[in-house]
């Protein structure tokens, strides 16, 4: 069921969650309003306000603009096959991302949301067709697509601009609703489960040192203590011969839990 | 028993015994229930008080460790607390592990976009296999795994739908799991 | 009258004074429809480019110091297709077949343009 408040999912993002899914979508806001969008199929069909139906592109963005300012409302989705012949508009769903995008930046003036991506996080360039995705935003898309071309970051997109970061964060939260950009995941690899009993036990206590431990790990601001490098290196990693593998088995394996800790603690 | 039949086709045989899962999520996910409900031996929970910015000691955080034993392998779960700040925890604990398994309240979407971070991050920085365990289905009202993963823009195959009090139903995440990473070896 | 209505009667008068303009659309800078004359063609994917290709249309201008953006034109051996700022909030799209008279366009077009970016400032 999908659910919750728009503090935390905003509009935009609950239509692409809806997707293929056809059906109605309601929203109260804290003083018992009701809105309404209808959806079958990738299309908008339209949005009520209370009992009144919305009638143009005008009254819709108002009505959007509205909503955005009212982060405390709740909504739900209700899964339904609608008929076709209550339809005011015919829009697809993914402008009706773009316009409730729009409406969306005036909800962040004063906090960075929550919903907002990592500074860090890296993003790659999808390589879809930007022609569609309004003027405002293919602004931003020209100047940031040579970065994500080799993926980029928030952070870095901040240096190498001259845009805000928080801005950055609203255009790349926005960039990845409309396609136009994904997390730029690494291959999945496997570490090797540890050897044998004992390098389990060296890291267990490990953990007990620096976790469960010390007042200072407790604390949280405070790093906790260094582990000395002795204990370090005793975490051995299973050194896999190739030919004791079956074929295909575990093929991508990663060493780089010495050096992990090496830079770490550097 | 379709947990050791997973697990056996994902160790293939392999001599090592020891296997090592880091289960993390936001705070309330139910890591600490999902632990102590797949574990044989006793769950070492520790709650330490912490300090927030302000120099209030309210919170508490919890560090979960428990551990299952399936014929030859042993299987070792180690939880984390779900605070930003204890992303060294994070970096500590998911090095060496065979897989990480992510846990998220189906009942609380206010989880989701500490979730949609952690799985950005945890994404982007590393390459081991993870699985998506969305609790609370035995409530009425929950995001099943499927809204989950359209949310997170992932495969639905890498999300699954449990009751963390539940042994039986906590033990899908770890069949899942397995699987995964069988399917990802065997390429 | 509503907003719609009166954006229609702009597009009716533009099409009218120039014979040689087949079609006609307005779109929010966002990409939205407002209104349109278009007989082939999607209305929705149009409006969409047409607020984009002003974005790319600025963005140009600022880069090459032309001053403030006038209009874009995009060229193709059937036909012709104006694309005017009209105001902040919108943008005005005109399709011609090739070979019109492009000052006369110009001239209409950027009235109507300045007709709308009124109507939407008084509406909005
Ligand atoms: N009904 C139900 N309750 C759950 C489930 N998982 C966790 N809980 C409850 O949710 C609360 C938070 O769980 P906890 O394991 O402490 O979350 P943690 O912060 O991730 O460790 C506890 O009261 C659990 O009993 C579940 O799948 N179903
Ligand atoms: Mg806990």
């Amino acid at each position: 069921m999908l659910f919750g408040k728009i503090k935390s999912i905003p509009l935009p993002q609950i239509v692409r969650i809806i997707g293929e899914k056809s059906g109605v979508l309601e929203i109260k806001s804290p003083e018992n309003n009701l809105y309404s969008f209808r959806f079958a199929r990738r299309l908008f069909l339209g949005a009520k306000k209370q009992d009144n139906p919305i009638g143009d592109t005008f009254a819709l963005k108002s009505m959007l603009l509205e909503l955005s300012q009212k982060e405390e409302s709740f909504f739900i989705f209700k899964e339904v096959e609608l008929q076709e012949d209550d339809v005011s508009f015919s829009l697809p769903a993914v402008q009706l991302i773009i316009a409730s995008l729009h409406s969306l930046r005036t909800m962040y003036q004063k906090n960075l949301p929550i919903f907002f991506p990592d500074p860090e996080t890296v993003f790659l360039s999808t390589g879809n067709d930007p022609s569609w995705i309004g003027s405002e935003f293919f602004s931003f898309w020209i100047e940031a697509e040579p970065f994500f071309a080799k993926g980029t970051s928030a952070k870095e997109l901040a240096k190498n601009l001259p845009i805000e970061l928080e801005d950055i964060l609203f255009h790349i939260y926005t960039l990845r609703l409309l396609n136009m950009i994904k997390t730029a995941s690494k291959k999945r690899t496997f570490y090797l489960p540890i050897s044998d009993q004992s390098d389990l036990n060296s890291i267990e206590s490990h953990h007990t040192n620096i976790h469960l431990g010390s007042d200072s790990a407790a604390i949280g601001s405070k790093p906790p203590p260094l582990p000395s490098e002795s204990s370090t290196t005793a975490i051995q990693i299973y050194q896999s011969d190739q030919q004791d593998i079956k074929k295909g088995l575990l093929r991508r394996l990663i060493y780089g839990f010495k050096n992990f800790f090496r830079k770490m603690y550097e | 028993m379709v947990l050791k039949t997973s697990l056996e086709r994902c160790m293939n045989n392999h001599k090592n015994q020891n296997i090592k899962i880091f289960v993390t999520g936001p705070s309330g996910a139910g890591k600490t229930t999902f632990i102590r409900s797949i574990s044989q031996s006793e769950v070492l929970t520790t709650d330490v008080p912490c300090t927030n910015a302000k120099g209030k000691k309210e919170t508490t955080v919890a560090m979960d460790y428990g551990s299952l034993n399936l014929d030859r392998y042993a299987i070792h779960l180690f939880g984390s607390p779900g605070q930003d700040r204890f992303d060294f925890t994070w970096d500590i604990l998911r090095q060496g592990a065979l897989g990480v398994i992510m846990l998220v309240g189906g009942h609380d979407p206010e989880q989701l976009p500490l979730l949609k971070k952690m799985h950005d991050k945890f994404l982007t920085e590393l390459t081991i296999p993870y699985i998506l365990g969305v609790t609370h289905q035995d409530l009425a009202e929950v995001w099943t795994p499927a809204e989950v993963a359209d949310y997170l823009e992932i495969d639905p195959f890498l999300c699954v739908g449990i009751n963390a009090l539940d042994e039986n139903s906590a033990t899908d995440v770890l069949v899942r799991l397995f699987e995964i990473i069988e399917k990802e070896i065997e390429g | 009258m509503s907003i719609s209505e009166e954006l229609n009667i702009v597009l009716g008068g533009l099409r009218s004074a120039v014979p040689e303009i087949t079609a006609a659309l307005i779109a929010t800078t966002d990409g939205l429809p407002v209104a349109h004359s278009l007989s082939s063609g999607d209305p929705n994917r149009l409006s969409a480019m047409a607020a984009t290709a002003l974005g790319l249309g600025k963005r140009i201008c600022e880069t090459y110091g032309g001053g403030e953006f006038k209009e874009n034109t995009v060229s193709g051996s059937e036909g012709q297709m104006f694309i005017y700022s009209a105001g902040g909030k919108a943008v005005l799209g005109v399709i011609t077949k090739t070979g019109g008279n492009v000052g006369l366009i110009h001239l209409e077009a950027r009235d109507a343009a300045s007709k709308i970016a009124t109507i939407l400032n008084r509406g909005m």
